[in-house]
C-alpha cells in the first residue's frame, strides 16, 4: 500500500515536471550568478582605482594645488580632519613615501619639513632648457650652454653622458619651473645636499628684480603650505634618480621623467583619498598608457561607432526592405538570406581581414594613386576603414532583426494604406517602417553594442594602443575602449604591472557600462515607441 | 392604418425588425434597381494560382445605395470586393478577367492606375487597423499623400471627416493620442473617417463589424446609414441580420458564383433560387 502511494507521488512528480523545473531554475539562477559576479568583480577591481585609490594632492609655488596619482601603493598611517585625509607623521610619511618612491623610480621625494628657502643671486648663469619635454615625454636635447667646471659643485657625478646630464638638468628645472626660467630660486637643506642645488640653480637665467619681488611670496606661500600639512618636496631626492639612470635603467629614466613633468612646479604634497573618475574619463593617457584617463579610448570607441551606425543603418533598413516587402520567395532571395546568415557566423578577424585587404588596401590605395598620385592618405588602416569593416560585420545583426521587425507590421496595416492610394513604396515610408521602428532600433542598438566591443577587425584597421591627440579627421588612427583593455592588461611595462591592471578593469568596468547604458536606451527606446505606436 | 401601402423609411424597417413586430416590408418601395449604377460587373472571373475564385460574375452597384454580399465563407465575395478597388494586386498569384465598370472605364484594365482608382474607391477592412500615429495624422494621411493643403484646411478635413464618422464627440480633445488607444468600435470608425477623409466615391466595407461588440456594431451600422447619403457602399457581411437591416440590395455569392441579387427585401422574403433560401433560412453555411 505504502510502496503503492510512493509509486503515485513519484509518477506524479514526473508529470508535473519537478526535476526539469528544477534544473531550469538552477540554469536560470547559475545565468543571474555569473552576471551578477562579472558586475561585481568588474565594479568592485575598477572602482579601487576609478573611485578611491590614494592620490596626492599637490602643492604649486603660486600656492595652487592640484592632484596626481602617485604611486597608490604607498600605505600611510592617515587621520581624517575635515573631510581631508592626511598623514598622521608628515615627516614619517614623507620618508615611507622616498623609500617607496625610491623602489618604484619616482622621482619626486620629500624631507623634513624644516627647509630653507634661499636665493642664490650670485650663481646664476644664463642657460638654455637643457631637454625639452612635451607631455612627459623627451622631444629634444638642446646643447647645453657651457659652465665653467668648478662651478658645478657636484657635477662629475652626473655629467659622465651627455644624457644623464641632461636628464639632472631637466628634473631640477621641473622640479622649480614656476621658480625658475625668470629667476632662481633653490631649497636648501642642512644635510648637506646642496650640491646639486646649487647645480641646477646655475642653469636657471634669471632676473635679479623679479627675483627679489618674488622672494617673498614664494617664502610665504612655503611656509603657509607647510603648515597646513603639506609635505614639501625636496629637490635633493632626484640624486637617487641619478644613481638608476647611471646604472642604466632606461626604463627608469625615462619612467621618472614623466612623473617629473606630472609634478611641473611642485612644491609640495600630501596624500588624500579622492575620487578620481574625472581625470579617469577626461585625461589622456600617459606612462604607457598605465597613468591618466582613457578619453581619446571612449572617443575613438564611440566616433568609430556612429560612423558605422551611419552606414549599416541605412544599408540594413534597406537590404531588409527589399527582402521582405519587394523581394518574391525565389532561389535568389533564399541565398540571400542563407549568406547573411552564413555572415553572422564568421569569425570578425575575418572581417578584418578583409577590410584591411579590401578598404585599405584596394579602396584606400587606389584613391591615393588616383587623387594623391601615390601619397597614402586613405591607403593605411584608419577609422573610416575600421567602421566600414565594423559595419560588414554588423550587418547580419542589422538585416536579421529589421526584417523580423517587419514582419510584425500586421499586413492590415499596408493594405489601410494601399487602401487610402498609397503607392507601396510611400506605404512603406509612412506606415510600415515607422511601426517597425521599435523592432529597427532594437537592431541598431544591438549593432552597436557588438561594435563597440569587437576588437578583432580593429586589429588589422586601424587601432592603435596609444594616440595623445583625439582623432579629427577620417584618415586617422584610433584607441578604442577593448583594445585599451587588452594592452593595460598584457602590454603594460613589467614595474607597472600593477597600475595598469587596475586601469584594465576600470577601462572593462567602463567599456560595461557603455553597452549597459546602450541597452537601456534600447529598452527605453522600445518602450515609448511601443507606447506610441500600438 | 394601412401601413403597407405608406413608403417606409429604412429606419422604420430597422425598428421593426429590431423589435420583432414586423417582417421586412416589401410592398411600397420603389426599386433600388431604378437608381443610377455605379459599378458594373460583368462576367469577372478570379483565380488565385491555377484554382478559379469567382466564376462570371455580373452584378451592378447602384450609386448611394448599400450593397451586401453575403455567402458563406470561402465563396468569393471577399475577393470580388477587393477587385473593385484592386486590392486583390496584392496577392502576387492573383489573375482576373472580365469587365468591371467604372464610369465607362475598365477597373480591371492591365492600365489601370490602382492608385487613383483606390482613391476613388476606398475600403474599410475587417479589423481595425489605424495607423500607428495619433488620430489626427491617421485621417490626414490619405489627404496628405497627395495635396499640400494648409493647416486650416487640413483641420478643417479632420473635423469634418470625424463628423461623419460619427466620432468627433469622443476624440475631439485628443486629436493627438494615438488612434491605436481607442476602443475597438471607435478605431473602426476613425478608419472610415480616414477613408472618407480623401472623398472617395465609393467605399467598400469588408465585414467592418465582426471584430466588434453589438453595442459598436450598432454605432457603425447607423453611421453606414448616414454614409449612404453620400456615398454608394458595399459591404461584405456574414451577419445576415446587418444585410437585412441595412442593405438596399444584396448579392448571394455561393462556391465563386454570385447565385442570387437583387433588392434586399426581395432576397429575404421572396428568394428565387433555391439556395438562397436555404442560407438565409440556416439551412446550411
Amino acid at each position: 500500500m505504502a510502496d503503492n502511494a510512493v509509486e503515485n507521488l513519484r509518477a506524479q512528480k514526473t508529470r508535473q515536471g519537478l526535476f526539469f523545473i528544477s534544473m531550469s531554475l538552477g540554469a536560470t539562477l547559475v545565468v543571474i550568478m555569473m552576471l551578477i559576479s562579472l558586475m561585481g568583480y568588474m565594479a568592485w577591481k575598477g572602482s579601487a582605482r576609478l573611485f578611491f585609490s590614494p592620490v596626492v594632492e599637490v602643492l604649486h609655488a603660486d600656492g595652487t594645488t592640484s592632484v596626481a596619482a602617485l604611486n597608490h601603493n604607498i600605505e600611510v598611517d592617515c587621520v581624517e580632519k575635515d573631510g581631508r585625509v592626511s598623514p598622521k607623521n608628515p615627516a614619517q610619511a614623507a620618508k615611507q613615501y622616498a623609500n617607496q618612491a625610491l623602489e618604484n623610480s619616482l622621482s619626486t621625494v620629500p624631507i623634513q619639513p624644516d627647509v630653507k628657502v634661499e636665493v642664490w643671486k650670485d650663481e646664476i648663469v644664463e642657460v638654455e632648457d637643457p631637454w625639452e619635454t612635451e607631455g612627459g615625454k623627451p622631444v629634444k636635447i638642446k646643447q647645453t650652454k657651457q659652465v665653467k667646471k668648478e662651478e658645478l659643485v657636484g657635477a662629475k657625478e652626473v655629467s659622465r653622458n651627455a644624457a644623464a646630464q641632461s636628464y639632472v638638468l631637466t628634473l631640477a628645472d621641473n622640479s622649480q619651473r614656476t621658480f625658475g626660467k625668470e629667476f632662481s630660486l633653490q631649497f636648501r637643506d642642512k644635510s648637506g645636499l646642496l650640491n646639486l642645488a646649487t647645480l641646477s640653480s646655475r642653469f636657471m637665467q634669471a632676473n635679479p628684480e623679479i627675483l627679489s619681488k618674488r622672494k617673498g611670496e614664494v617664502e610665504a606661500a612655503l611656509s603657509k603650505n607647510i603648515k597646513s600639512g603639506f609635505i614639501p618636496l625636496n629637490p635633493a631626492w632626484k640624486v637617487h634618480e641619478l644613481a638608476h639612470v647611471e646604472k642604466g635603467h632606461g626604463q627608469n629614466v625615462y619612467m621618472a621623467e614623466q612623473r617629473v613633468a606630472e609634478l611641473k612646479s611642485a612644491v609640495g604634497f600630501r596624500i588624500v583619498n579622492q575620487w578620481n573618475w574625472f581625470e579617469f574619463f577626461w585625461a589622456f593617457p600617459r606612462s604607457s598608457n598605465t597613468e591618466g584617463g582613457v578619453l581619446p579610448a571612449i572617443y575613438g570607441t564611440v566616433m568609430m561607432t556612429l560612423i558605422m551606425t551611419l552606414v549599416v543603418a541605412p544599408f540594413g533598413i534597406a537590404t531588409a526592405v527589399f527582402l521582405r516587402e519587394y523581394a518574391r520567395d525565389t532561389w535568389f532571395t533564399r541565398l540571400v538570406r542563407l549568406a547573411i546568415a552564413n555572415l553572422a557566423g564568421v569569425p570578425s578577424i575575418v572581417f578584418g581581414l578583409f577590410g584591411l585587404g579590401f578598404f585599405v588596401l584596394i579602396i584606400g590605395r587606389g584613391v591615393d594613386n588616383f587623387a594623391y598620385g601615390g601619397d597614402k592618405v586613405w591607403g593605411t588602416p584608419c577609422v573610416l576603414w575600421a567602421a566600414l569593416t565594423m559595419a560588414l560585420l554588423t550587418l547580419p545583426v542589422m538585416i536579421v532583426a529589421t526584417e523580423e521587425a517587419l514582419r510584425t507590421v500586421p499586413n492590415e496595416l499596408r493594405e489601410g494604406a494601399l487602401a487610402l492610394g498609397a503607392t507601396k513604396f510611400s506605404s512603406i515610408m509612412t506606415v510600415v517602417i515607422p511601426s517597425a521602428m521599435p523592432g529597427i532600433l532594437t537592431g541598431v542598438i544591438l549593432a552597436v553594442a557588438r561594435a563597440a566591443g569587437e576588437v578583432a577587425p580593429l586589429l588589422l584597421t586601424g587601432v592603435v594602443a596609444q594616440k595623445d591627440q583625439l582623432p579629427t579627421s577620417l584618415t586617422e588612427k584610433f584607441m578604442n575602449l577593448a583594445y585599451h583593455i587588452y594592452d593595460l592588461a598584457v602590454k603594460s611595462p613589467p614595474n607597472r604591472i600593477e597600475e595598469a591592471q587596475s586601469l584594465a578593469f576600470s577601462a572593462a568596468l567602463v567599456l560595461v557600462m557603455v553597452v549597459l547604458a546602450m541597452n537601456l536606451l534600447a529598452i527605453w527606446l522600445r518602450a515609448r515607441l511601443t507606447r506610441t505606436a500600438r | 392604418m394601412q401601413m403597407d401601402t405608406l413608403p417606409q423609411t429604412r429606419d422604420e424597417r430597422r425598428v421593426e425588425q429590431a423589435v420583432g413586430t414586423k417582417p421586412p416590408a416589401t410592398a411600397g418601395r420603389k426599386s433600388v434597381i431604378d437608381a443610377k449604377e455605379r459599378i458594373a460587373a460583368q462576367g469577372v472571373n478570379f483565380f488565385y494560382g491555377p484554382k478559379q475564385a469567382l466564376y462570371d460574375i455580373s452584378l451592378s452597384i447602384p450609386e448611394k445605395h448599400i450593397t451586401a454580399f453575403i455567402g458563406p465563407s470561402g465563396c468569393g465575395k471577399t475577393t470580388f470586393l477587393r477587385m473593385i478597388n484592386r486590392m486583390c494586386d496584392v496577392v502576387d498569384s492573383a489573375r482576373f478577367e472580365g469587365k468591371l465598370m467604372l464610369d465607362g472605364t475598365n477597373i480591371l484594365d492591365k492600365d489601370t492606375d490602382v492608385v487613383s482608382l483606390r482613391r476613388r474607391i476606398g475600403m474599410v477592412f475587417q479589423k481595425p487597423n489605424p495607423f500607428p500615429k495619433s488620430i489626427y495624422d491617421n485621417v490626414a494621411y490619405g489627404v496628405r499623400l497627395y495635396e499640400k493643403k494648409s493647416k486650416a484646411d487640413l483641420d478643417a478635413i479632420v473635423e469634418d471627416s470625424l463628423r461623419k464618422a460619427a466620432i468627433w464627440d469622443e476624440v475631439k480633445d485628443n486629436l493627438n493620442k494615438p488612434g491605436t488607444a481607442l476602443s475597438g468600435g471607435q478605431q473602426q470608425r476613425l478608419c472610415i473617417a480616414r477613408t472618407i477623409a480623401v472623398k472617395p466615391e465609393v467605399i467598400l466595407m469588408d465585414e467592418p463589424t465582426s471584430a466588434l461588440d453589438p453595442i459598436a456594431t450598432a454605432k457603425i451600422e447607423d453611421l453606414m446609414l448616414e454614409l449612404v447619403k453620400d456615398f454608394t457602399i458595399a459591404i461584405v457581411t456574414h451577419n445576415m441580420q446587418q444585410a437585412a437591416r441595412i442593405s438596399d440590395r444584396t448579392a448571394f455569392f455561393f462556391m465563386g458564383k454570385l447565385i442570387e441579387v437583387g433588392d434586399t427585401d426581395q432576397i429575404f422574403t421572396s428568394p428565387r433560387e433555391r439556395q438562397t433560401e436555404d442560407y438565409i433560412t440556416g439551412r446550411f453555411g
